[in-house]
This record gives structure tokens, sequence and C-alpha cells, in this order.
């Protein structure tokens, strides 16, 4: 048996997020590129439930790394934790995904360890070249992708959420669990918590839609964000945003599309106004058709798109829902 | 209060275009401006210093052309500014240039005194990989904030908010500590004619390797752990059909089976 490949799971209040169990689909693949196995390492005050969702989503072996200063996520005690785990289990790869905690975890425990991290990767899998992992990410503003390798062991990376499918959960299966207490104490320079608020606004998810019409800067202010709701209405599809909009305060920020939004992948995604920014594109990626409606003709988000109308958008979205609505007679 | 705010040049992205041969964005000839993230890092330090006394040390690392960042910098807020240049940088990933940093930052202290914090973006716009804050901190040894939105200065320390998961979290630290900081509420200032006025007559401190001791075996392209092996053009789309009007576009879409 070769090294491990190991997937950080992350842990929230339903049990482990999404983001972390995608990664045992890549981690599933890579291991048996390497022959290696695969590990869900889990951090928390008690893992004992995330232990058998990870086993159900293909784990063959979990690291519950168990201590109760980790009910909560903390710097330093997580970085503390995790390193403690890379260092006695000396894993192959290690995969985290790149959430708001892990891209405050993955960065810090690769310094204290002195390895190699690459950031917000869309795909890992086998260099055969180097016979490294390949560490994928988008690069000069998304038209071309890097493959990026890793000198050190464990070779590192952060995954962004939604690249990946969840692997298919096999109920009852059962992985070797080894549950580990790690000394733990939070030191007294420590960040003291002395708030927490969750979000109170309702949120949209994206992910699922089939159909999404999102408004971009070029819409111009909330005129031209009603504009792309009403054909979004007409398509039955749901609205997204860019950053330029949400920045704006034109669309709430749950409707955000791309890096730090949602990625999205449905049948049809229609781009309203969009530059076409590489932190948008590697969100619609997985987007079987992209329809782009800009008035410039130089916009990178053609380059990214399918169907192509160089044009005013309050031409030509009008012109777009009369004709639905004509043909839908 | 002494707060040191760690500042990139970065590429003008509005000025960035599409080659349309090669698919690639065209870099050259695209005019440098502050990261905006930075310009945010700066403002937060900024607001502290409206609120009492405080000194701000700018640090960039680049080329000679991002003395242009500091001194724009320097007209919104910063009083000193030093700037990281050596060939020997060149290629330096995320964890060489945390180390170069950190090293810089060491040697700032023994000629300036020590920092209250460090401020630096949440990330850069062309690199954005958001490691470097994170790995500096680990390597000065100092706690850590990431996605502060905003920071107030107390006899406590400082109180950050910062966004999570799903809502907002309100954090207190004690100096000395790092933080970096997301897009606040509100805009960075901009400079007056006197502190434009100021901000050119302001030296700007220049720092090589060798002063840092920087170990070879540590910065530019050999010395960073990662490294770029080779690229692919992005998943094709099998390139974009331009067409004329919605009519033709519906057309199109029924072609595909995509409505």
């Amino acid at each position: 048996m070769n090294r491990d490949i190991f997937c950080l799971m992350e842990l929230s209040s339903g049990g482990i997020t999404k983001g972390s169990l995608e990664l045992l689909r890549p981690g599933r693949d890579l291991a048996a590129e390497y022959g290696a196995r695969l590990t869900a390492l889990i951090l928390g005050a008690d893992a004992e439930k995330a232990a058998i969702q990870a086993a159900e989503h293909g784990a063959d072996r979990v690291i519950a790394v168990e201590h109760p200063l980790l009910e909560e996520y903390s710097t330093e005690n997580f970085t503390s934790a995790l390193c403690g785990a890379i260092t006695q289990y000396a894993p192959l790869a290690l995969l985290i995904p790149a959430s708001p905690n892990g891209k405050d975890l993955a960065p810090r425990a690769a310094a204290r360890l002195g390895l190699g991290l690459t950031a917000d990767c869309t795909g890992v899998e086998a260099d055969r070249e180097s016979g490294l992992i390949g560490w994928i990410t988008p690069a000069y503003g998304g038209s071309l992708m890097a493959v990026n390798l890793c000198r050190t062991v464990p070779q590192m990376g952060t995954v962004r959420p939604g690249m990946f499918k969840l692997p298919t959960r096999q109920e009852g299966k059962r992985a070797e669990l080894i549950r580990v207490q790690p000394p733990l104490s939070s030191p007294g320079n420590s960040p003291a918590v002395l708030s927490r608020t969750a979000q109170s606004v309702q949120t949209v998810d994206l992910t699922g839609a089939d159909v999404i019409v999102t408004a971009g800067r070029g819409v111009g202010g909330p005129e031209g964000v009603k504009l792309a709701e009403r054909l979004a209405q007409t398509l039955g599809a749901a609205l997204g945003a860019t950053r330029a909009v949400t920045d704006m305060g034109w669309l709430g920020h749950d409707r955000l599309v791309g890096q730090t939004g949602q990625a999205v992948a449905p049948r049809l995604y229609i781009a309203l106004g969009v530059s076409g920014a590489s932190q948008h594109l590697v969100g619609i990626g997985n987007a079987e058709t992209v329809v782009a409606v800009n008035r410039d003709p130089s916009a990178p988000i053609f380059a990214a798109a399918d169907l192509g109308i160089v044009g005013d958008l309050f031409q030509v979205v009008p012109e777009l829902i009369r004709e639905i609505e004509q043909r839908k007679k | 209060m002494r707060i040191l705010v760690c500042v990139k040049q970065v590429p003008d992205s509005s000025e960035l275009r599409l080659d349309p041969n090669t698919n690639t964005v065209v870099r050259s000839g695209a005019p440098g401006v502050v990261n905006p993230f930075d310009a945010y890092a700066l403002e937060a330090a900024a607001r502290i210093k409206d609120g009492g006394e405080c000194h701000i040390t700018l640090l960039s690392m680049g080329p000679p052309q991002a003395a242009g960042a500091l001194k724009a910098c320097l007209g919104v807020g910063g009083d000193s500014a030093w700037l990281l240049c050596a060939n020997e940088l060149r290629g330096s990933d995320t964890m060489a240039t945390a180390y170069a940093l950190a090293q810089a930052i060491r040697h700032i202290q023994t000629e300036e005194g020590g920092f209250d914090a460090i401020f630096c973006g949440r990330q850069s716009v062309d690199g954005e990989t958001a490691q470097v804050g994170p790995m500096l901190a680990e390597l000065l040894g100092l706690p850590q904030v990431t996605n502060a939105v905003d920071i107030t200065a107390g006899p406590q320390g400082f109180t950050v908010r910062r966004s999570w998961e799903s809502g907002w979290e309100t954090l207190r630290l004690p100096p000395p500590c790092l933080i970096a900081v997301d897009k606040p509420a509100y805009e960075p200032r901009l400079p007056s004619i006197k502190s434009k006025m100021t901000a050119n007559r302001t030296q700007i401190n220049t720092l090589d390797a060798s002063q840092l001791r920087l170990a070879p075996d540590r910065v530019g392209l050999a010395g960073s752990p990662t490294y770029t092996g080779s690229t692919f053009p992005a998943k094709g789309r099998g390139g974009c059909t331009m067409v004329e009007n919605a009519a033709a576009l519906l057309d199109a879409l029924r072609e595909r089976a995509a409505l």
C-alpha cells in the first residue's frame, strides 16, 4: 500500500460540508492512480457521525482528530491539529476545501510545515509528465489552465466548491476509523470571538438551476436588472449576478456566480452585460451552453461562450422576450 | 500605534483586453494600479489614524515601477514606504513571497521599530490566491484574521468584523497581529493636492536580497515549493458563434436543444 491521499472534511451543523465531500471524488481518482488509500481527515469535537458520512461517500479510512477546542473553527487550534496529523501520517497529498475557513487554515499550515500549496483549484489529476499531482487553476483571465506542481510532500491544494459532483453515497459502507486526541491549548493571543451572526436573508441556491440569466455590470443599473429579471421569468430561469452587480447593491450577494459566489452547472447560461472576468468564468465552467450578450465585441465573455450577440441589451433583451413569447403561442 | 500595510502593484484589469488570436490576456502596456484589496487595507489603517496617533508604513515587493503604487499610497495615509526589489525574487510563489516579505518586515522593524499590526489585502486581483497573508502571519508568528471588513483599534486591541461561511463574526485580538482585509462597506479615500505633494517628496526606501539575507533556496522560481508545470487551453467551447439577433439566437438554441 502506497501513501495516502488525504481529503480534509470541514464540519458544519449539518455534518460534513458539500464542498468537502466533493473532494472524495478527485481523491478517489488520485488514490486509484497512485495505488494509494483514500483517507478522510476530520477535525472536530466529535467526529463520530461525520466518520460514517465520509465512509459512505467513499473514504477507505477516516482519521478523526478530536478535541473540545475543535468544536468551532479557530486558526491556531485547527492549524496545530492539521499539522500534527500531516506529520504523523505523512500522506502523499492533501486536498482542502477552498471555503473561507479552509483558505484561512491551509496557507497557515503550509507555511508552518514549509509545504507548497496551490490555491482554488478547479481540477486535480495525476500529471503524467512529472509523475506529480497536477493542481489545475485558471490562468491569464481564464483562457488558459495552468497545471501547478508541488515539490514538497504532501502535495497540497485548496479546491473550489462546486467543481466536482458529489460521490454517490453507498449506504452502510464502513471504513477503518482512527481516533486521535491532539494536545491543544488555546494560546493567549488568539482572536476571541465576541459575537457571531448568521445571515438572516433567504439564500438563493443557483447550483441546481436548469437555466440561469445573469446580470453583469453592463446592465447599467436597477432598470437593466429588471430587464434581466423579466427575461429570467419568461424562461423560467433563475437570476444570477456578477460581483460588480452585487457590489453596487443591484442584486443580493446570494445571487453571485463565480469564485466567491456559487459555481453553477445549468443547461443554459445567459450572460447579460457580463464582461467575463476570470473570477466569474470559473463559476460557469460546467454550464452546458453559454450565451453572451454584450456591447463590447472584445469582452472576454465571448471567448467563454457558445453563442454571442454583440449589441445593446435594451434592444436585444426585449426583442428576445417578445420572440420567446411569440414562439410559445 | 504603528501599522505596516502590504501593497502590491497589479495590472489595471479594466484595461485588460483579450488577444483574439491567442485567446490570452494582453498584459503588456496595461498600466499598474494598487491592488484594490490592498487599498482597502490601507484605508482601514488610515481610518485608525484618523482617530488617533498612528504611523503607517508601506511595503511592496515588485519591479522598480511598483514605486508608483507606493507613491499613490503615500498620498492616502502612508507615512513611510519600502520597496523590496530583487531579481532573485522573480518567479516566487506564495510561500517564497511570504518568506521575502517576512524578512523585509523583520528588517524594517530594526530600522523603524516594531508594529502593532500588519494589514494586507485579502488577495491580489492578479494572483487571487489569498495565501500570502496567512503564510506571512505564520512566518512572523502572529495571530491572524482573514476576510476582515471592518477594523477598529481600542485599548484591548483590534476589533475586527469578519465575513465567514454563513454570516458575520466579530473578533478581538491583541497586538501584534496580521489582518487580511476584504472589501469593506466604504471606498478608499482620494488624495488631496497637498497630500500628493507630500507623497512626491517622501523618499522610498529600497531593499534588496543581500540586505535581507534571503536564503537563495527559499526565493525565486527555484526556491518556490510550487511551480507551473504546463498550461493548456481552457476547456474549449468550440468557439463562440456570433448571431445577429434574438430570432437567430433562439434558432441556434433550438438546434442545440438548449431550450
